[in-house]
């Protein structure tokens, strides 16, 4: 069930990426597992006869686009026909059709050429005679541009006839041009770029979350949506909505429309319910025309390379290229031919593609990425983070030289002859990129073991931070940085400035929600007991007196919440910090705040309790704030960062030759497994790493997850897989492993209300409870559940590397085991664990003894 | 020349030659009176600058170079290598890489040179040229047998690296660039050859070509390729002949040297901004190997010469303006010296081409070939440039 909601939610939404830390209860993620159980539940009641069957297709009742054919047309039936994308400057602003129960509006906006001309149903079918007389002519060779819209259309006005065929009442459709910058239009793809031909979006007519046809049910109930228009249909109104969906889930006024690019991705993903809706034979044909019907490829003139809109023939060359460009979405792109350097125009490169492609315009343009170092490649102005990582890889910039690249990283100086050198000979060059986010060559071919060393001496320590999402990796990160003194720049504190205050929006939303939740229990209770006055008369008038403008900014919270991409944007802060403020002061909405906070996470709580001063435009954060805002792993593929550990007063004492170095630096690099790529083949960047440090949250056991298949596993489980693949990962062979066991602090209230065998790989844990009641023959069941995940892991690492054998290893294999919570001390201690590790891995056990693998208590540290 | 080297030599402008053009066509000549070019060129044509060429101590350059790094050499060449380094703009000492002046500094090879004296004397000479597309000298090393030139850095390198760079997509310089680089470098050279400063530059060759960051071409190398008469300072006299290829045919038979031999080797430099082919390429079949020899029978024809355009440049082009500029290269490949035009000559007919660019003419109806959707340019009919009289002087 939660699978199913969760498909129905967009993806991607900036809350669903925080640290899970505190998901035991009351996050959202649980109240969608609530919610879930309230729709879509079996149907017991007594016999309807109008329940809405998957019967058998019969293929002459299937409603086609059928090239339409004018002279059938009826005179006097108004048929509801999608204004499609057309050219003529016509602005009939008609006053909307009042009645028509079902009429879905749809905007339609930013259009190719032309605008979408606006106009009620009634006048369709005129616009439709006119555009069909119009397509002789717009035919002749003279005017290729026009031709391609009036293909369009063609396919629009085919779809007319399908609607019909159904026998139902037809959707009334109309578009409106929505008003620019309207807030409610700020979905992710507008930010895309203007250029962007949009779909038109239906306009819900009923209440947030309700079905587009009935009007009915609220936005937990499942629905399917409509890939063109975004309209959402309940499981009584698809079949009727969509008809036979000869494209795929498509209104049928959506039909031979173009799909909403925003929701490519999930071509061919379609919702539980429309599986339970469909029989197996139909689903997959509804499914693979939406992948492969015409009227849903990307349109190539959508696309732009160096100014210039591919043709179709040039977009299949890119796509079909060895190395084409990932997630390809409309947009305008520049595109080094040389070196095979891709980007959005006026942003750095985000990819390399096959280079020497003849696609789009000629010549790149010197601003493409919008650079400002004065520096070029190929003609073009590079951007900031390609300069540093130009200069890690150790290419001479002084004096802002001009280069010319090769794909295979060869370079030179503009108009020279004679290569400087490869940017790729050296590993730095991309570790650099993925700390700078930037792309690297497809192929780790180009990377010539001639690394020179960066350190004659071995004074730098490399400790990889690894593991699965919301495992404290992060959390790590952040403690050692502000532990060792290495303050973020003033540009991270700006962006995580940015991702705490968005954070902060989709907390208040989780208020706002509970808040309405409440709100209509309330009402419910009050129309049940038919009295006016009995009922809680405060929160009862404050649902009438929050003025309208508080209103609309949290109807559009919720709705950005709800569809996932909850973006705020700077510029906007300061106006909202103050209706921000004006809602919090709202006493119905703090009552909520108040009985929910038991129940809130603890990040959540922790920045609501200060929304006012972190809403403000002003706000900067502390490093307090840093350790507890989420999100911030999503900042960038890959954090890095170099520390010393300060000697402390009891080391001095210490005898000289065990002290550590004072000059040893280490560095800590946060490795996100995601940005690792298929089968975290960028691991073998980091083949110099001296110690992986492998991160576990403790509170794993019960929580579960979805993996690529969309199967549930425990996320204990899912830790194990990946701590295989990476001991068994050749790039780390070689390697000491230091598991960290994160959120001890979590797990010691966890532990109290779901057992640790919940997960199946700790069945057999099986703590022996002393008569004896002290403490000493009693440790707290997180003590003994923290030994027993160490000891389980080292059975597995042991089971993994071979009992006895070195498999090429310089030393014997043993896994290092560590825990961690908030505190500060104790991230330290695990650091300073790990740089015993590096001495002992140096001296390799001839200070210390090589303690049983299988005693795990020897070589715990805490 | 010998005489004199110490004196300071004015630019004087040469363009009020009453002869009549050999390269101009009687409709185009009258259309650009020649005074304004004229005036252009005095303005440029400040010949020798006040401040004297700097002798530089080995060390300073090394300095400047950051020991002659591996990574900052450029360019190598007959000479040796190029390196790229900085001084102090004021006091011309070395300076951190990246502040200041940059440098191009040709370490020559260190055998084959005798007497330094005229070596010095020619240097001091040629480096107190100026012109706006001459490649400034700033100094030289003489210090045992270290010989090192230097030079201001040119941003953009040389022409022949962008007309030739390998790899079939890297687009090379547009046609207005070309035509512009074209025009710099001829400046360039009428300026040697121009009374007083009679400088044969021996060496004309794409990669004597350079460009500064805008596209400003600059010459380079001028005057130091010499030969047997002028004395023994033949340090490159076996290299001159190995730029076959560029070297007029009356100097490859009797080593003789004058500025018409110079105005040959100009004209194979527009034959391959034309056709993007090299003047000598082994990699060519036997018959093409030699760029002079294979496009002279293209040479003939209009329609001919459209089909050795170099076709990288697909539509920036009008075909008049590349019948136009091989027929100011034809010319200046005639096999008789005395045919050939004067740099001044084809100053003016690259002005012109220049000035025009784009311009189709007026009175064709080509100029709504656009609307009628023919948009490449090479596939026009050839009546759109019948009132072009190809060039008249053949050899
Ligand atoms: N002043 C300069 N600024 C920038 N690059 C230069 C400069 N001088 C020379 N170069 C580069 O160094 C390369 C080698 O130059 P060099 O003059 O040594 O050889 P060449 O021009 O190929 O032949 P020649 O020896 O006949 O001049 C040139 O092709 C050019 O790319
Ligand atoms: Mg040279
Ligand atoms: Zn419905
Ligand atoms: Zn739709």
């Amino acid at each position: 069930m939660a699978a199913v909601f969760k498909k129905l939610l967009p993806l991607a939404s900036p809350i669903h990426k925080r640290d899970n830390r505190d998901s035991d209860d009351g996050d959202e993620n649980s109240n969608s597992f609530q919610i879930d159980y309230s729709f879509a539940s079996e149907y017991k009641g007594p016999f309807i006869a109008n329940v809405p069957r998957a019967n058998p297709v019969e293929v002459d009742q299937i409603p086609t686009a059928l090239p339409i054919s004018f002279s059938s047309l009826p005179g006097d039936i108004s048929y509801p026909v999608v204004q499609p994308l057309a050219r003529t400057n016509r602005v009939t602003e008609k006053p909307p059709e009042s009645a028509a129960t079902s009429s879905v509006v749809l905007k339609g906006h930013h259009v190719v050429s032309g605008s979408s001309s606006s106009s009620s149903s009634s006048s369709k079918r005129l616009d439709v005679a006119e555009e069909a007389v119009d397509l002789p002519l717009s035919s002749s060779p003279s005017s290729a541009e026009v031709r391609e819209d009036t293909e369009d259309d063609l396919r629009a006005s085919d779809c007319s006839n399908g609607v019909e065929a159904d026998g139902e009442t037809v959707n009334r459709v109309k578009f409106v041009v929505p008003s620019e910058g309207s807030e409610c239009d700020e979905s992710s793809y507008i930010s895309d770029g203007e250029s962007i031909a949009a779909t038109p979006r239906a306009e819900r007519k009923g209440k947030r979350g309700s079905c587009y046809r009935c009007l009915m049910g609220n936005r937990f109930t499942e629905k399917e949506v409509c890939i063109v228009c975004d309209a959402k249909y309940c499981f009584n109104c698809v079949r009727r909505a969509m008809g036979a969906m000869p494209e795929g889930r498509k209104c049928q006024s959506c039909i031979g429309i173009r799909i909403d690019e925003s929701k490519r991705g999930s071509l061919g993903k379609c919702s539980r319910m429309l599986k339970r809706l469909l029989t197996d034979s139909e689903l997959q044909q509804v499914m693979s025309a939406e992948i492969s019907c015409k009227a849903n490829q990307l349109p190539s003139r959508l696309i732009a390379v160096n100014d210039k809109p591919l043709d179709e023939e040039e977009l299949y060359m890119l796509q079909t290229c060895p190395n084409p460009p990932k997630k390809l979405k409309p947009g305008d792109y520049w595109y080094d031919k040389v070196a095979g350097y891709w980007g959005k125009v006026g942003e750095k490169p985000c990819q390399i593609i096959s280079p020497h492609m003849n696609i789009g315009g000629s010549n790149i343009k010197k601003n493409a990425s919008n650079g400002d170092t004065e520096i070029f490649i190929n003609n073009r102005e590079i951007t900031k983070a390609e300069l540093m990582m130009l200069k890690v890889a150790g290419v001479q910039c002084e004096g802002k030289p001009h280069f010319w690249v090769d794909a295979d990283g060869t370079y030179q100086e503009e108009g020279q002859k004679r290569f400087i050198g490869n940017i790729w000979n050296k590993k730095r060059a991309r570790l650099a990129c993925a700390v700078f986010s930037l792309p690297m060559p497809p192929t780790s071919s180009a990377v010539e073991p001639n690394d020179e060393p960066i350190y004659t001496q071995k004074m730098l320590n490399k400790l990889l931070l690894i593991g699965n999402e919301k495992c404290g990796a992060t959390t790590i990160y952040k403690q050692a940085r502000s532990l060792y003194g290495v303050s973020f720049s003033e540009d991270e504190r700006e962006r995580i400035k940015f991702i705490i205050q968005t954070n902060l929006y989709a907390y208040l939303a989780m208020v706002l929600e509970a808040h309405e939740r409440f709100e209509v229990e309330m009402n419910n209770n009050q129309s049940s007991e038919q009295t006016g006055d009995t009922g809680d008369e405060t929160s009862a008038k404050t649902a009438s007196s929050i003025n309208p403008r508080l209103k609309h900014f949290s109807d559009w919270l919720l709705k950005e919440k709800e569809e996932g991409n909850l973006k705020i944007f700077p510029a906007s802060s300061r106006e909202n910090a103050q209706t921000i403020a004006d809602l919090w002061r709202v006493p119905a909405i703090h009552a909520t705040y108040k009985r929910l906070r038991e129940t809130l996470p603890r990040n959540a709580v922790y920045f609501l309790e200060r929304i006012l001063e972190i809403s403000r435009s002003e706000y900067e954060p502390s490093d307090m704030d840093i350790l507890q805002a989420e999100g911030l792993s999503s900042m960038e593929g890959l954090s890095c960062v170099d520390f010393s550990f300060p000697s402390t007063t009891q080391e001095d004492s210490l005898e000289s030759d065990y002290q550590h170095d004072p000059n040893m630096k280490y560095q800590l690099i946060r490795l996100n497994p995601r940005s690792l790529g298929d089968n975290w083949k960028w691991l073998e960047m980091f083949e110099d790493a001296d110690l992986v440090i492998f991160c576990v949250s403790l509170t794993d056991y019960g929580e579960y997850i979805e993996d690529g298949d969309g199967i549930r596993v425990n996320k204990m489980i899912a830790n194990k897989q990946l701590f295989e693949s990476m001991v068994n990962h050749p790039s780390l062979a070689n390697k000491r492993f230091l598991l960290v066991l994160t959120k001890f602090d979590l797990l010691e209230e966890k532990i109290e209300q779901v057992p640790l065998r919940t997960c199946e790989w700790f069945e057999d844990f099986n703590p022996l409870i002393s008569q004896n009641h002290t403490s000493r023959h009693n440790p707290p069941m997180a003590q003994r559940a923290f030994h027993y995940i160490g000891f389980q892991f080292k059975r597995l690492y042991d089971s993994l590397v071979g009992p006895f054998s070195m498999r090429g290893r310089s030393f014997r294999p043993k896994l290092f085991v560590s825990q961690v919570s908030l505190e500060s001390d104790a991230v330290d201690n695990a650091l300073r664990y790990a740089r015993e590790i590096l001495k002992w891995h140096v001296e390799e056990t001839s200070m210390f003894q090589e303690m049983s693998t299988t005693s795990i208590e020897a070589s715990l540290s805490s | 020349m010998g005489s004199c080297f110490s004196s300071r030599v004015k630019a004087e402008n040469h363009f009020h030659c009453g002869k009549s053009s050999d390269l101009y066509g009687p409709s185009l000549s009258s259309r650009k009176s020649s005074s304004t070019v004229a005036a252009a060129q005095k303005t440029e044509g400040e010949i020798l600058d006040s401040t004297p060429v700097k002798s530089f101590s080995f060390n300073e350059l090394k300095l400047a170079t950051r020991n002659f790094r591996p990574d900052s050499v450029i360019g190598e060449g007959g000479f040796g290598c190029v390196f790229k380094g900085w001084l102090d703009e004021t006091n011309l000492t070395p300076t951190r890489p990246g502040t200041g002046l940059v440098i191009a500094v040709k370490k020559l090879n260190q055998e084959g040179y005798q007497g330094h004296r005229e070596w010095l004397t020619e240097i001091n000479y040629l480096g107190q040229l100026s012109h706006p597309n001459l490649v400034k000298l700033v100094g030289y090393c003489l210090e045992d047998e270290h010989h090192l030139l230097v030079y201001e850095f040119m941003q953009k390198g040389s022409l022949e690296n962008h007309l030739f760079r390998r790899g079939t997509y890297f687009k090379p310089l547009p046609w207005f660039l070309r035509i512009k680089v074209a025009l710099d470098a001829a400046k360039g050279l009428a300026f040697l050859h121009s009374d007083p400063v009679k400088v044969i530059y021996r060496d004309i060759k794409a990669s004597n070509i350079l460009l500064d960051g805008d596209y400003n071409g600059k010459l380079s190398d001028f005057g130091l390729a010499r030969d047997g008469p002028m004395g023994d300072l033949s340090y490159v006299s076996t290299r001159v002949m190995g730029t076959y290829g560029y070297a007029a045919p009356e100097y490859m038979s009797s080593g003789h040297l004058n500025t018409r031999s110079d105005v040959y080797s100009f004209g194979v430099v527009l034959l391959e901004i034309l056709t993007g082919k090299q003047a000598l390429d082994h990699n060519r079949p036997a018959k093409e190997e030699n760029l002079v020899v294979w496009a002279r029978p293209h040479l003939t024809s209009k329609r001919k010469v459209l089909q050795i355009v170099d076709t990288r440049l697909d539509t920036q082009y009008l075909p008049e303006e590349a019948v136009r500029l091989a027929s100011i290269a034809v010319q200046c490949l005639s096999v008789e010296p005395k045919s050939r035009p004067t740099m001044d000559q084809v100053v003016r007919a690259l002005q012109q081409l220049q000035d025009n660019l784009g311009k189709p003419t007026q009175t064709d109806p080509v100029k709504d070939t656009k609307k009628l959707g023919l948009r490449n340019g090479a596939k026009l009919p050839e009546k759109r440039f019948k009132q072009y009289p190809f060039a008249r002087h053949r050899e």
